[in-house]
């Protein structure tokens, strides 16, 4: 069996004990904790200290005008949630597509998108959908919208002694759709998240295609999958240089990939 | 036959069944393994300073300590861990002991080594260059078997060579040549269970070990040999076992282990495997590239077969280099070919090591000679069932070793015409851009790859109350040969099969002796050597019943749980005979029962300068296929059906061919479509997990997978029957391969057949299936 | 960390490590043997057991979480209806060397009551591989055990 790494784990009960233990050193957030715990395990992570939040509540589901899943929320329960699944369908599609519904029912959404990996699932449901996240750190909450979220990669906006409280989704109008695309390997090596709103305008969002998610405004598109392929791939081309290459895939082939899966989503959405 | 309940039901399903992953014994010391991080160097300096002094710690063993002992089941060729030099990142060069897994896990990141890195050779082709790094340097002084013979001051371990007839000179004068060149990943067994081990000294020097292993004698017989100790000075007790699939066959942690109980006093020592150590420490599948020729006539006889293996063993040859040596002598497998001209090279290279994996060989040779005969088939124009019906091996004609085939051997012809049949051969497709469909066949065949005298014990004993207890030497690793075993001999006595106890834990002081547990041989041995014991038992029942029913022995008849003479109405339980009868007086006839039988192909032989002898003690023929869809756009490639066609001669347990036949189509498919361990140029393993190294997952396959079972008795098979457990996956990676070449035209030669490579080919072989 | 839970019907205490997961607590502490680390990386599934019902990966839940939950393996089982679902992978050879057995028992318990199509039983019992069956008797022997336990 292999064994965690030593660290320190703290267990604060509420948000302000959780915002003070943020304070110095190399402290890692865990919510869920499953990505945590696979990127230890991995070698790619060695924390000092684990400041688990599953104590301090935050665990709503509010929907109004916009959906907000509060930092504690699993996968699972926004995947079963039948006002989501109806009223935010690409939310409880990308969620109830992240790995199995075991990590599923310990990992969050918040986690799934904090810190982006290139495999994030949720993202491009987050970016799509003019998401926010609210932060909380010493010096009060502040938000930051979906745009402004991902500086660098698996890096997001919120400061080291900010916790992320929760995220919203705006309600969107319009066809919606999303796929992943996985090889040998149990993540996906990338994520496809489209909408065509009510004028036409089509707008797509992806993890794993290059170092950070992307978000690309593509206005009308064709919906048959000849015509969507040749414009997806045109319009891809400006990222050709920047597109990942690793273990799991070739940068040449991901590009390729993206152009056909959406190409498809949006034919798909067609019909 | 009707199948009776799996015998290890029980302690399976409560989750009671215990593995050596779960035993612990008082006292028990923890080992944790110190990993070389280079892939090649001289080992200047190991510190354990640091790690001794830290709680828990009790001791820290080094390689050099341990470098007088030498082990290798065909050549002498490694020490428990690395001494002097290291050769394949992740091997052990030290190993650490304390009271719990933790202190000794961190505690092995504390022992400090220093290397004076030496270049390395990753690549197999790069290892036969002239000049080469040397993985082993001292190649030639090593003890080795006879038949393994290694190249001095090369990294070549073995150079197998077969020759029937005269393969070249046939190939300038065939019809139609083809060739091509073929390579099939390194992987593993990914069983789920890790390698662990537990060792503990007795006082009076015996060893007595727990490990999950395949093959306790074997286990037993190398252990002797490495640690110059008696058999029967060591006992090996092999439990539950979470899968093997051939990689736990031989000898592996269970030497470094004793070694390591023997450093502290004989204490007793677990040493269980991570994952990621299991990829790296336990041994995986050979890695191989082949270069294939094949003449045939216009007609499609094919004439003439060259193949040039390259198998790549990793650091220590291990089983390898007998994968290698199989791998060349199936040849031409099922098809007669009159002229074959093979050479297998088994090379050493800076990398984990390899070992056997379900299919030794025969599975590697499937992919190459099944796809280059379609190949050929298709260039000649000729139906690739009919090419393969028209040329397969039958009574009378003789293997590419010259083995004769018999009518005793099965049906190959009626395999494929119901594997073709039911995949709906010749039938139309539903091809539409960009998915299409294809179906491709492959013929199997496969015997046990073991060596000539590999034998096989039973012994059965009565109880009071007429069950009874049987002892045979194989192990329950999944594959349900105990089960059919205890069949065996319930149907024999014509008794409940909860009367009868098998010994599903091993415990080599007491059981019966079998060779190992691999090469589907168990049920042919052990089988056999179990109705043997059943014979004798009975033999020594008549004699008692002649006498208390004062008729010749011939008279008496054993069945539904009595003895009874034959056509008249006396009968005795079993109970009041098999313990001895006792008369009213007092008296005793006879004593109490006990059967003994083993088991032997006395015909066998070993394979002669040309390769040519009779390996095989039994030959299982079947024919495999697939439907398949093609996503030309992503290289996606889907098994829509799977049909196996096995002729088993006799089927013992149908639920369990069944399961096997079932099971190895998935593993089958699993690895010709995803998996490889992928190492990046200095040896390391770029996904020694199971996040990216993929098996497949419950939605990846579908219900499709049909088995049919023809039953053409064996002669020499228990009650005519054949194995399965191997054969269930040898065609099944180039009926894939076929099926694709089937549906796009597009002809792969690597496996796994990834979706990216899949895409590459399409890419460079039609394009225009691509122009969107 | 001092730590408690309830473990199988008993009240437990451990002092554990901070980074200590489930699947070491309960079997190195408790030695309950059915739930296994093939993995332990969060893959193999093999590790699952029920916090306060929910089926988890013991090598991703750290002990500490635990604190006042309700833990259950198979072994706490008490409802009378895993007797169905033993029965069931019996009869139709839902395993072979029984490694991964445990964790699809336990996991097909969570699913009594469900009425699933075959695809939804797959589609479910993601996250728990076995490397011997093909998954196809797995698939059986639940789709069995849901349909006696309706019955
Ligand atoms: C077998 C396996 C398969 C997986 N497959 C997928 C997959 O298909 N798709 C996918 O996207 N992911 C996958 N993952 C990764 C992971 O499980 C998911 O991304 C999950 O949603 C992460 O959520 P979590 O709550 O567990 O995050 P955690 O591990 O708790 O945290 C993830 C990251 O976010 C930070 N963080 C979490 N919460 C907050 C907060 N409130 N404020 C600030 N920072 C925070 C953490 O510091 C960390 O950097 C897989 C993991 C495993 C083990």
């Amino acid at each position: 069996m292999s064994l965690l790494p030593n660290f320190k784990l703290e267990l604060p009960t509420d948000l302000k004990e959780a915002i003070s233990e943020l304070a110095g050193g190399n402290v890692v957030i865990a919510a869920g904790a499953t990505r945590v715990l696979l990127m230890s395990y991995m070698h790619i992570l060695r924390p000092e200290v684990v400041v688990s939040i599953r104590r301090i509540g935050l665990r709503e589901i509010k929907v109004s005008d916009e959906l907000e899943v509060e930092a504690n929320v699993t996968l699972s329960a926004v995947a079963r949630n039948e006002r989501v699944r109806k009223e935010f369908p690409l939310v409880a599609a990308s969620a109830s597509h992240v790995a199995d519904p075991l990590v599923r029912n310990k990992a969050t959404v918040v986690g799934n998108v904090v810190n982006a990996v290139p495999y994030s699932s949720m993202v491009p449901a987050f970016l799509l959908m003019d998401g926010k996240a609210k932060v909380v750190g010493p010096s009060g909450p502040r938000e930051i919208s979906a745009k402004d979220f991902f500086v660098g990669p698996l890096e997001t906006a919120q400061r080291p002694d900010e916790l992320v409280t929760s995220l919203t989704f705006r309600r969107v109008e319009g066809e919606w759709g999303f796929t992943e695309f996985r090889t040998d390997s149990q993540l996906p090596i990338i994520n496809v998240g489209v909408l065509r709103n009510k004028k036409g305008k089509v707008r797509v969002a992806y993890t794993g295609l290059t170092a950070m998610p992307n978000l690309l405004d593509l206005g009308t598109m064709p919906s048959d999958f000849r015509g969507g392929y040749r414009e997806v791939r045109n319009i891809l081309q400006d990222l050709s240089t920047q597109v990942l290459d690793d273990l799991r895939s070739s940068a040449e082939y991901r590009l390729h990939l993206a152009s056909v899966l959406t190409a498809r989503l949006l034919e798909g959405m067609g019909r | 036959m009707t199948d009776i309940e799996r015998v290890d039901a029980l302690d399976k399903v409560t989750g009671r069944a215990l593995y050596v992953y779960d035993l612990k014994f008082p006292g028990m010391l923890y080992a944790a393994l110190v990993k070389s991080t280079v892939p090649h160097g001289i080992i200047k300096k190991v510190d354990p300073s640091r790690a001794l002094a830290r709680e828990g710690v009790e001791a820290v063993i080094t390689g050099s300590q341990l470098s007088h002992v030498r082990a290798g089941i065909y050549i002498q060729d490694r020490t428990p861990m690395a001494a002097e030099k290291v050769r394949y990142l992740g091997e052990p060069v030290a190993a650490v002991l304390a009271r719990d897994l933790r202190s000794a896990r961190e505690a092995a990141e504390m022992v400090e080594v220093d290397y004076h890195e030496l270049s390395a050779v990753v690549d197999p082709r790069e290892a036969l260059r002239e000049g080469a790094p040397l993985v082993h340097e001292k190649l030639q002084e090593y003890h080795r078997y006879q038949e393994i013979k290694p190249l001095p001051n090369s990294n070549v371990a073995n150079v197998f060579r077969l020759r029937k007839g005269d393969a070249q000179s046939i190939l300038q004068r065939s019809d139609l040549v083809v060739e091509d060149t073929y390579t099939e990943a390194m992987i593993s067994h990914a069983y789920m269970e890790p390698m662990s081990v537990i060792a503990w000294w007795n006082p009076d020097g015996t060893l007595e070990l727990w490990t999950s292993a395949q093959s306790p004698f074997a286990v037993r017989n190398l252990l002797s040999k490495a640690l110059e100790l008696s058999e029967s000075r060591i006992v090996v007790h092999v439990p539950y076992v979470g899968g093997g699939f051939g990689g736990k066959a031989g000898l592996h942690l269970e030497l470094l282990v004793a070694l390591l109980s023997k450093a502290v006093g004989g204490r007793p020592v677990k040493l269980t495997l991570s994952r990621e150590d299991n990829f790296y420490v336990a041994p995986s599948k050979v890695g191989v590239s082949a270069e294939g020729k094949v003449g045939l006539s216009k007609e499609g006889k094919i004439l003439a077969l060259m193949v040039n293996y390259l198998v790549d063993a990793g650091a220590y040859a291990d089983y390898a280099v007998n994968v290698g040596k199989t791998m060349g002598y199936i040849g031409a497998g099922p098809y007669d070919v009159p002229n074959v001209w093979i050479d297998s090279t088994t090379v050493y290279t800076n990398k984990p090591f390899a070992t056997a994996f379900r299919g030794f060989g025969i599975l590697e040779a499937h992919w190459v000679v099944e796809r280059l005969l379609e190949t050929a088939s298709r260039k000649l124009g000729v139906d690739p069932v009919q090419f393969r019906l028209m040329n397969r091996l039958r009574p009378g004609s003789t293997t590419s070793t010259g083995q004769r085939i018999t009518e005793g051997s099965g049906d190959l012809a009626k395999c494929l015409q119901v594997a073709a049949d039911m995949v709906g051969w010749g039938s139309r497709k539903s091809s539409s851009h960009p998915t299409y469909v294809g179906r491709g066949v492959a013929l199997a065949m496969k015997g046990p790859s073991v060596p000539p005298y590999n034998s096989a014990q039973a012994y059965l004993k009565f109880n009071e109350d007429g069950t009874l207890d049987v002892s045979v030497g194989t192990t329950e690793i999944g594959q349900g040969t105990m089960t059919s075993i205890v069949q065996l001999v319930a149907e024999e006595f014509g008794i409940q099969p909860n009367k009868v106890r098998v010994d599903l834990v091993k415990d080599t002081s007491r059981s019966a002796y079998t060779w190992q547990t691999v090469g589907s041989r168990s049920l042919f041995y052990d089988g056999n050597a179990v109705l043997a014991a059943v014979d004798d038992a009975k033999s020594q029942i008549r004699r008692i019943a002649s006498k208390v029913f004062n008729v010749e022995e011939e008279e008496i008849s054993i069945g539904g749980g009595k003895v009874f003479v034959k056509g008249g109405s006396r009968a005795l339980d079993l109970k009041d005979v098999v313990m001895g009868y006792v008369t009213a007086n007092g008296n005793v006839i006879g004593s109490p029962v006990v059967g003994r039988g083993s088991f032997v192909v006395p015909d066998l032989t070993y394979l002669d300068s040309q390769g040519q002898g009779n390996p095989f003690p039994v030959i299982t023929f079947g024919a495999q296929s697939v439907e398949v869809e093609v996503d030309v756009l992503t290289g996606v490639v889907k098994v829509n059906k799977y049909v196996g066609v096995f002729d088993l001669g006799r089927v013992v347990n149908r639920g369990l061919a069944m399961d096997q036949l079932v099971g190895g189509a998935v593993m089958a498919i699993s690895l010709a479509l995803n998996e490889s361990i992928k190492f990046d140029e200095g040896g390391a393993i770029l996904n020694p997990n199971l996040v990216d190294y993929k098996v497949a997952e419950i939605g990846d396959v579908n219900d499709n997978l049909i088995g049919v079972f023809l039953e053409n008795p064996d002669p020499k098979g228990p009650r005519g029957a054949r194995g399965i457990g191997e054969n269930a996956l040898l065609g099944i990676p180039a009926a894939i391969g076929n099926a694709i070449y089937d549906a796009i035209g597009v002809s792969v030669r690597d496996l796994p057949i990834t979706p990216e490579r899949l895409w590459r080919e399409i890419r460079a072989q039609r394009p225009e299936l691509l122009e969107v | 960390m001092k730590i408690k839970f309830r473990l199988n019907g008993r009240d437990v205490e451990a002092d554990v490590h901070p980074s200590e997961t489930l699947l070491e607590t309960i079997r190195d502490r408790f030695e309950i043997t059915s739930p296994k680390g093939a993995c332990t990386q969060g893959v193999c599934g093999l590790c699952v057991v029920l916090v306060d019902g929910e089926p988890l990966k013991s090598c991703l839940v750290l002990t500490p979480e635990v604190q006042d939950s309700t833990v259950t393996t198979l072994e706490g089982i008490k409802d009378e209806r895993i007797e169905t679902v033993r029965e069931s992978f019996v009869e139709k050879h839902g395993f072979q060397c029984g490694f991964c057995t445990p964790a699809f028992i336990l996991r097909t318990y969570t699913l009594l009551g469900r009425k699933l199509s075959r695809e939804e039983i797959r589609e479910e019992l993601k996250g728990t591989l076995c490397r011997c069956t093909g998954y196809k008797a797995i698939v059986d022997s639940v789709e069995e055990a849901l349909i006696k336990v309706r019955e």
